[in-house]
């Protein structure tokens, strides 16, 4: 069971976002293409393989946190703007990771306040 | 910082989107084998967080960067940073309609049926990354307008 959820996982999550990269590779200009670098395709893969395996309850919480983790992504996107332009893009792309987790953190407690 | 699109000429709109499935040839199997195995490994750690922690801790790792930061730095590595920085802004609205989609499963998931719930999420979200899109475009090509 538990080693059928992990392999669903790793797949379905790989395939979602191989699709997503397909599609943004075949459109231009890049700022748009960009948008399927955002796409919720690991948030999609992840729920599928939860709602088939352990039922909507533990899904619906997942979806719940993803809610603060796009909110930090947003961040993250605003960041790797800034950062690319003053460092390489891999290094640029792992400093943008601190406003990630940072707002990420702030957006969950915030949620889970006014819950 | 001078916009890489403005070399194809003046009148010509570099915002509107345009599909050539044909450029799918010229992507290397090797880009899409890293996004696999990115998009794999995060949705396993996803996985774990929530069984270690809560599931909405979890939840909050599907949204983390590992696709982005992939294709920042595959594009850093075969174009150039200019490229790399302008899909971000494209991801910086994708991000908000991440937002949005996982905003609506939250709450429809354990009242509508699944594949409703999942299918217009993800509906929501192309509707509002190429609203915001649509946004952007206007504003920038109004501004430049305004300059010329």
């Amino acid at each position: 069971m538990e080693v059928a959820y992990y392999l669903g996982k790793f797949l379905a999550g790989g395939i979602m976002v191989v699709l997503f990269a397909v599609v943004s590779e075949t459109c231009e200009p890049k700022r748009f293409a960009g948008i399927f670098s955002a796409a919720p395709s690991v948030l999609l893969a992840s729920l599928i393989v939860t709602v088939l395996l352990k039922g909507t309850a533990p899904a619906s919480l997942s979806a719940f946190g993803a809610v603060a983790g796009a909110t930090g992504l947003v961040a993250y996107a605003l960041a790797a703007r800034w950062a690319v332009d003053r460092f390489k893009g891999l290094a640029g792309s792992v400093i943008a990771l601190v406003p990630w987790a940072v707002v990420s953190l702030a957006a969950y407690l915030l949620l889970v306040g006014r819950r | 910082m001078s916009d890489p699109a403005s070399q194809d000429g003046p009148r010509s709109n570099h915002f509107v989107p345009r599909f050539r499935p044909g450029r799918i040839r010229e992507a290397r199997f090797r880009d899409f084998a890293v996004r696999f195995a990115f998009g794999g490994t995060i949705s396993v750690v996803a996985a774990l967080v929530g069984a270690a922690f809560t599931e909405p801790i979890g939840g909050i790792f599907t949204a983390f960067p590992a696709i982005l930061v992939a294709s920042l730095t595959l594009i850093d590595k075969q174009e150039d940073q200019e490229h790399a920085s302008y899909d971000a802004v494209g991801a910086a609205l994708g991000a908000v309609g991440f937002v949005a989609c996982a905003f609506f499963v939250s709450r429809t998931l354990e009242r509508w049926p699944v594949a409703a719930s999942l299918g217009v999420g993800l509906l929501v979200w192309v509707v509002v990354s190429v609203g915001l899109y649509a946004l952007y475009a206007l504003v920038v090509s109004r501004g430049r307008n305004d300059e010329g």
